[in-house]
């Protein structure tokens, strides 16, 4: 069920994609949902995300990647508007800005 | 005897917990008097009541959840609400001189007036949303509401003053303890349980097509946008469908739900707390009022959170084990059937149900909140 990593696109692609397989994981919905994901896609309101899948989805990050992805502490640190506006895109820049891959631009921008 | 000035907010759920303690507060021979709608409060509170009034504003049921309604919360109801409601609430203290003002938590200029009179005060908290601290961990978001509500405070010429949320003197919950995961309060804290009264206006029901052979599930929403609340009714209908051999289901549903089978009854309103003691298990959006309601029945409940603070009522039901939490805008008919077959047929999610029944009727309710308002007033 889960997303294989796909070995031969761009870091960032993969990421992306896993990170999608991620929110299948948290929020159980099937394969024809996540094909509408993108890199824009916004948690909230695209999504409708809640509290405790999000609390779920930074956990399985952690347990995926190891602890030095901590998508809590990167949400503690928007404001209102950034968490309204938060994509996937910007959660996957995240986990490659921790693995040394990318600086996490599109957040930093937001910032 | 004291004198006390309620305020309020134009909402059903907010309105009902005060009246129901200046109820017993007037039993007792203390005069009470209202800030708030008019058009609002009478139907409740009957001819006689002293109401001065705010005028109306309304907050229409919003489809926004999560952080989006947090914002439009705030920006579009609490801060421009406290604004417009501000010099009635002064005109209200300064004809009236009230020995307490008694005021919603979200109904800031109750607090902010009071502070400017230096008169007691007491917070109601008729929803769940700041006691269960949900901005905790997000410090930029926490701020961002201080932010308005000391906005508001330097505005009413109080820089610097009491966060008008969160009375010194006393708050009053209308949950318990127990609901809240049993976190310690300060003495102030009174959690006093439900405060629940009947509907001002009577509805009838068809009591005789109850069969006492079924099982019976109450479907609500509240007072939600129209065309979300229908989304979700549709798929409970598809869920509920094939059960007719042993549920009938009541839904209380704002317009015409088409097809619906002879085991479901759609009503758009129905007497909700004579029918609680009746039902097996709710499915609503775990809204406080309906929440409590059921719990004080021992009802246990599907609940599918919306936004505000239905997410941490949810939460709080399902860490009781008083029921089972499903997402609602994504929650299928076979999950939410399979949801409502296990509260039917497991009792342990009707013993846990109990459980909080019991820590409600402990609590005390709209008497015990009416006796520490008269402490506050004698001291």
């Amino acid at each position: 069920m889960t997303a294989e990593p796909a070995r031969d696109g761009p870091a960032q692609e993969r990421l992306l994609a896993d990170m999608i397989a991620l929110l299948r994981k948290v929020t159980g919905e099937d394969e024809r949902w996540a094909a509408e994901i993108t890199a824009s896609t916004r948690l909230e309101r695209d999504l409708y995300l809640d509290s405790l899948e999000m609390a779920a989805l930074c956990d399985l990050a952690r347990e995926t990647y190891g602890d030095q992805v901590d998508l809590a502490a990167f949400v503690s640190g928007l404001d209102i508007d950034q968490i309204i506006g938060l994509t996937v895109g910007e959660l996957a820049a995240q986990v490659a800005a921790a693995q040394g891959l990318a600086r996490p631009d599109r957040a930093q921008a937001a910032r | 005897m004291s004198r006390f000035l309620f305020v309020t907010l134009p909402l059903a759920g907010h309105i009902n917990p005060p009246a129901a303690v200046a109820r017993v507060l007037a039993e007792h021979g203390h005069e009470v008097a209202w800030s708030g709608s008019e058009s609002r409060l009478r139907p409740w509170l009957g001819p006689d009541a002293v109401v001065y009034s705010t005028g109306m504003r309304l907050f229409r049921g919003q489809p926004d959840t999560g952080f989006t309604a947090v914002k439009s919360l705030w920006e579009s109801f609490i801060v421009p609400f406290t604004r417009f409601t501000l010099p009635s609430v002064e005109k209200a203290v300064r004809d009236y001189r009230p020995d307490v003002v008694v005021t919603d938590q979200h109904a800031l200029a109750g607090g902010l007036v009071a502070q400017r009179h230096d008169l007691p005060w007491a917070t109601f908290c008729t929803s769940t949303i700041e006691l269960g601290e949900p901005f905790r961990g997000l410090p930029l978001v926490d701020g961002w509401i201080r932010g308005h509500v000391s906005g508001l405070s330097a505005e009413a010429g109080l820089p610097g003053g009491t966060d008008p949320r969160f009375s010194p003197y006393l708050v009053i919950a209308f949950t318990s303890a127990f609901f809240l995961g049993d976190r310690l309060f300060p003495d102030h804290y009174a959690m006093v349980g439900p405060a629940l009264s009947a509907r001002p206006t009577a509805v009838s029901f068809p009591w005789e097509r109850l069969d006492p052979a079924r099982r019976h599930v109450l479907v609500t929403v509240g007072t939600m946008a129209d065309d979300v609340a229908m989304d979700f009714y549709g798929r409970a209908v598809q869920a509920l469908r094939p059960l007719g051999d042993r549920v009938q289901a009541i839904v209380i549903a704002p317009a015409d739900l088409p097809d619906t089978p002879e085991h479901i009854v759609a009503m758009a309103r129905v007497p909700q707390l004579e029918l609680m003691p009746h039902m097996d298990a709710v499915v609503c959006h775990a809204g406080l009022n309906t929440v409590s309601e059921a719990l004080s029945c021992g009802v246990p409940l599907v609940v599918a959170p919306h936004t505000r603070d239905q997410p941490i009522n949810g939460a709080q039901v399902v860490r009781i084990g008083a029921g089972v939490r499903l997402h609602f805008h994504r929650a299928s008919p076979d999950s939410l059937r399979a949801a409502v077959l296990a509260l039917l047929d497991d009792a342990e999610y009707r013993a846990a149900a109990g459980r909080v029944r019991d820590s409600f009727a402990a609590a005390g309710g709209a008497p015990a909140a009416a006796a520490r308002l008269e402490q506050l007033a004698a001291s």
